[in-house]
């Protein structure tokens, strides 16, 4: 093997002091037994052993644990079926459906409970309608039934993503080789497709499974009334709870978790291996005809339609609906609670406005900045396969592993007691830095598929024309993948708005993000600047969507 | 001052895990074509790979012209870009988002040539390959052939004294290749290059190149001219290798000085021998198809063999006898009547190895 270059290798030194320092920290800062910047401060396992002791910690681990199972029976199954529906069948109205499907993926799921709280929570207007039709609620969406089901309906779309993309780069003409060799149609589902995407539905089972344990938003919303906890609203509450900030203890929550979702992160890397062991044809060979419904259609549509009113346009009609009345309850007609003055509380304050600017200036800018920093990185691995490669392949996958909520504390512990960074504490580069490495994986995802797209040749030839490396990067490489950057950055960009954990902890005068402020604005529970926010993000959010299928930019790969 | 473009000494290759080229050695004089043929696997795109500094090998010496570009001894390696070699890659590897002129004038550009010179240098060079007016067009608007032209000019441009070909001909039809390979020949002789050209088909080897070399499993099983390596072989698997053959297994029943008399189930015949064999080895005799005649009368190395079918080529009739067993294929002129006939085997085509 040839050697790496300076450049490459700072490169990847780079991305991994920044993805493993904030992680070092928090684990070093579990480990003691008061702040690490303390000067009277001991080693040893007081953390955790408070922790393990506390009947809450117990309790939140059991209901993330429930979470994530059931996260997994629902969303797989249904992905799964969604995914065939849509791939391989002549389901009516796909092309309309499939932008609607990535609607919870892009959409922050602070915003879609928050939707659902106005809609079919105790007084939502769903749940009064029902009321006057049958006269009472049948159901209850503060209980942990609904946040599980919340949960897996909201999770569908990670597993139809990846089982719809194992299903396209499956030929057809395997299933028809086995109708030919004289297989009924399910015995080819059962014996030849679905064993053929069961790498791809056991890989975004486990996808399900971590994030289950991430679930922070979700259960802030729909768990505080009845008091439901999970992992991460432990560490948030922790502070309410004892009074004081202990660094230790948050640390070694954030640890618990860390140490759940890293094993899962590191199985996938072994599942993906596997994944794409049955995929033979790629790109144009692979030849697709759809498996006509019939009659099976309307169940199917059905069946389709129900889970979009239920996951997508339940909540967001209930977020918008919210954004333009004052108050909602028994006995309100729209009419006269109409009002726009949600809106203009937003205008008014400075620190809101300074959130949407901010929001806004992340997205594009920093957004920009991260795929030009994803780029580097991505080029520093391409075409090499070393050590160096393999350190870079690690660091880039473990911060899938940590929820936004802890890096976002990990981050604000670096910018506050690393003394070079401590002028950015209060600006928007801190918040960029922790976004860019929350995303860092999904980033370098988007970055490799393009760059796995340029020819290998392509940059040998120009080598031989006489280009050095850079050179080859500067004139072949990137100009090759320059459509590649900018659907990336749209991505980012969307992504980028939809970000609400990560602020938390960084949210101070100055940092201010839609997503944050929503954050710390329900603990204050101040409903109409939440709605109008969450309004704005939306509507943020599909100016993204609107430019990407405007020019045909692939929302998933 | 020696007449040598490109040396290389016992050059080594491990690729991952496989040793890929194991000490290989090669010389190509000013002006010389030579052709690297071979099996797939057997090293020859690796080989051209690591002349262009593509790969990087784990042993040997590379030189062109008067300089060292890799010696694994004193630890010298130039890089790729420094090597001033052409190279046509396999699939062209036009960059589909440069015009054609902006693709070959890259390496002019690169070399830092005063913008007049590189307008003037890359017309003439497109003019010479007759891809005058194509200049504005892109690789995807242009045939087979042509992006295989703009491949050559993009690497002729810069004038380069070796170029390398990776199997240039493989992505163009039939008839188009064999038009081509001749076109390319002339060329090369006409700008006075040496070239290097990887291929797997033995024909075009031999129609383009002054010298061939047949890699076998990382090492030169032969390297000669044509004539040589089609006339002389040297081993059983060059001989296959370079063209149509039968192929008869027997046994050597006596030894005659070069020649020697090999017999089967019911027949023997009296063939060259080409590597050392003695009485009672088990042996393969090889004979070109087109040396295989029908004679009218008995004479030594004649058989008389059933006709088991004949089939119409067009330009000329293929039989096929029986043999013991195994089928004996020839040519002909016209069609032959079924039953047995009498076919000559020339002595001095038949090799037994």
């Amino acid at each position: 093997m040839r050697k790496m270059s300076p450049a490459r290798i700072t490169v990847i030194l780079l991305t991994a002091v920044v993805v493993f320092l904030p992680i070092g920290l928090l684990c070093w800062q579990s480990l003691l037994d008061a702040p690490f910047f303390q000067a009277q401060k001991h080693l040893g396992l007081d953390a955790y052993r408070f922790i393990f002791d506390d009947p809450d910690f117990k309790r939140s681990f059991l209901n993330s644990l429930y979470i994530s199972c059931g996260m997994g029976l629902i969303a797989v199954p249904l992905g799964g079926v969604l995914a065939f529906l849509m791939v391989r069948t002549d389901l009516p109205g796909r092309k309309w459906i499939e932008p609607l499907l990535l609607i919870p993926v892009f959409v922050s799921p602070m915003i879609l409970c928050f939707g659902y709280t106005v809609a079919v929570g105790p007084v939502g207007f769903v749940s009064l309608w029902t009321e006057r039709l049958v006269g009472s609620v049948p159901w209850n969406l503060y209980s942990m039934t609904s946040i599980v089901l919340i949960a897996g309906l909201s999770h569908v779309p990670h597993v139809y993503l990846y089982t719809a993309s194992a299903l396209r780069s499956l030929s057809s003409d395997v299933e028809e080789a086995a109708r030919v060799a004289g297989a009924g149609p399910l015995r080819v589902a059962a014996t030849v497709s679905l064993p053929m995407v069961m790498p791809a539905l056991l890989y975004s089972g486990v996808l399900v499974f971590f994030l289950g344990f991430q679930i922070f938003g979700l259960a802030l919303v729909l768990g505080d009334p009845e008091g439901h906890l999970v992992l991460a609203t432990y560490l948030y509450k922790l502070t309410n709870k004892l009074g004081v900030p202990s660094y230790h203890l948050m640390a070694a929550v954030a640890m618990c978790i860390v140490g759940i979702t890293v094993p899962m992160v590191l199985s996938q890397r072994f599942l993906l291996r596997n994944a794409h062991k049955y995929i033979t044809l790629k790109g144009k060979g692979a030849r697709q005809r759809s498996l006509p419904l019939g009659g099976w259609r309307w169940v199917a549509i059905t069946l389709v339609l129900a889970w979009l009113v239920l996951t997508v346009i339940v909540p967001v009609s209930g977020v918008v609906f919210r954004a333009f009345v004052t108050n909602w309850g028994e006995g309100v007609t729209f009419r006269e609670a109409f009002t726009l003055d949600n809106f203009k509380a937003v205008f008014e304050q400075t620190n809101l406005m300074r959130g949407v600017t901010n929001t806004v200036l992340l997205g594009v800018f920093g957004g920009g900045l991260s795929v030009i920093c994803f780029a580097f990185i991505g080029l520093s691995a391409h075409r090499k396969d070393n050590g160096w490669t393999r350190l870079l392949d690690y660091t880039v996958m473990t911060p899938r592993a940590i929820p936004g909520l802890l890096a976002g504390l990990a981050f604000l512990w670096v910018f506050l007691f690393f003394p070079p960074l401590v002028p950015f504490r209060k600006t928007l580069v801190s918040l960029w830095l922790a976004y860019t490495v929350v995303w860092l994986a999904y980033g370098m995802r988007l970055i490799s598929t393009s760059l796995l797209q340029v020819g290998p040749e392509l940059e040998e030839s120009a080598r031989v024309t006489g280009a050095n490396p850079g050179q080859v990067n500067r004139h072949i490489t990137l100009p090759l993948i320059r459509y590649g950057l900018l659907a990336s950055w749209l991505m980012i960009f969307m992504i980028f708005e939809r970000e609400y954990s990560t602020g938390v902890y960084l949210l101070g005068p100055g940092t201010e993000v839609i997503g944050s402020l929503m954050v710390s604005l329900w603990g204050a529970g101040a409903i109409d600047i939440i709605s109008a926010l969450s309004f704005i993000n939306i509507l943020l959010v599909s100016a993204g969507m609107g430019i990407a299928l405007r020019y045909g930019v692939k929302l998933h790969d | 001052m020696t007449d040598i473009e490109l040396s290389v000494q016992d050059l080594h290759v491990t690729l991952g895990q496989n040793h890929i080229l194991k000490g290989v050695s090669l010389e190509v004089n000013r002006g010389e074509i030579v052709a690297l043929l071979g099996p797939s696997g057997s090293g020859k795109t690796t080989l051209l790979r690591a002349i262009a500094g593509l790969e990087l090998p784990t042993q040997g010496s590379l030189r062109i012209g008067e300089q060292t570009v890799f010696d694994s001894a004193q630890k010298i390696e130039v890089s790729v870009e420094k090597r001033a070699l052409g190279f046509v890659f396999q699939s062209y590897a036009l960059w589909p988002h440069r015009t054609v002129y902006q693709n070959v004038a890259y390496g002019l550009k690169l070399r830092k040539i005063p913008a007049a010179e590189i307008k003037e240098r890359v017309q003439t060079v497109l003019d010479n390959l007759g891809l005058g007016e194509l200049g504005e067009r892109h690789p995807h608007q242009l045939s087979g052939g042509q992006q295989q032209r703009v491949a050559l000019a993009r690497s002729l441009v810069y004038n380069p004294r070796v170029i390398l070909l990776d199997e240039p001909l493989s992505n163009l039809d039939a008839k188009l290749r064999e038009e081509a390979r001749i076109w390319l020949r002339q060329l090369i002789i006409k700008l006075d290059l040496s070239a290097v050209c990887v291929t797997h088909d033995q024909a075009e080897a031999m129609a383009m190149a002054d010298k061939v070399v047949l890699l076998k499993d990382g090492v030169i099983e032969q390297a000669g001219t044509p004539q040589e390596m089609y006339g002389e072989p040297q081993s059983l698997f060059v001989a296959e290798f370079m063209g149509a053959n039968n192929t008869i297994k027997g046994r050597i029943a006596e030894l005659d000085g070069d020649f020697a008399r090999i017999e089967g189930e019911g027949w023997a015949l009296r063939g060259r021998l080409r590597s050392s064999l003695k009485v009672g080895d088990e042996a393969t005799a090889v004979v070109r198809l087109e040396r295989i005649k029908m004679v009218p009368a008995a004479k030594e190395n004649a058989l008389r063999l059933p006709l088991t079918a004949s089939v119409y080529l067009g330009s000329s009739w293929e039989y096929i006898f029986d043999l013991a067993g195994t089928s004996l294929r020839g040519y002909g002129g016209e069609a032959m009547p079924p039953g047995e006939h009498l076919v000559e085997i020339p002595a001095e085509h038949l090799w037994l190895f």
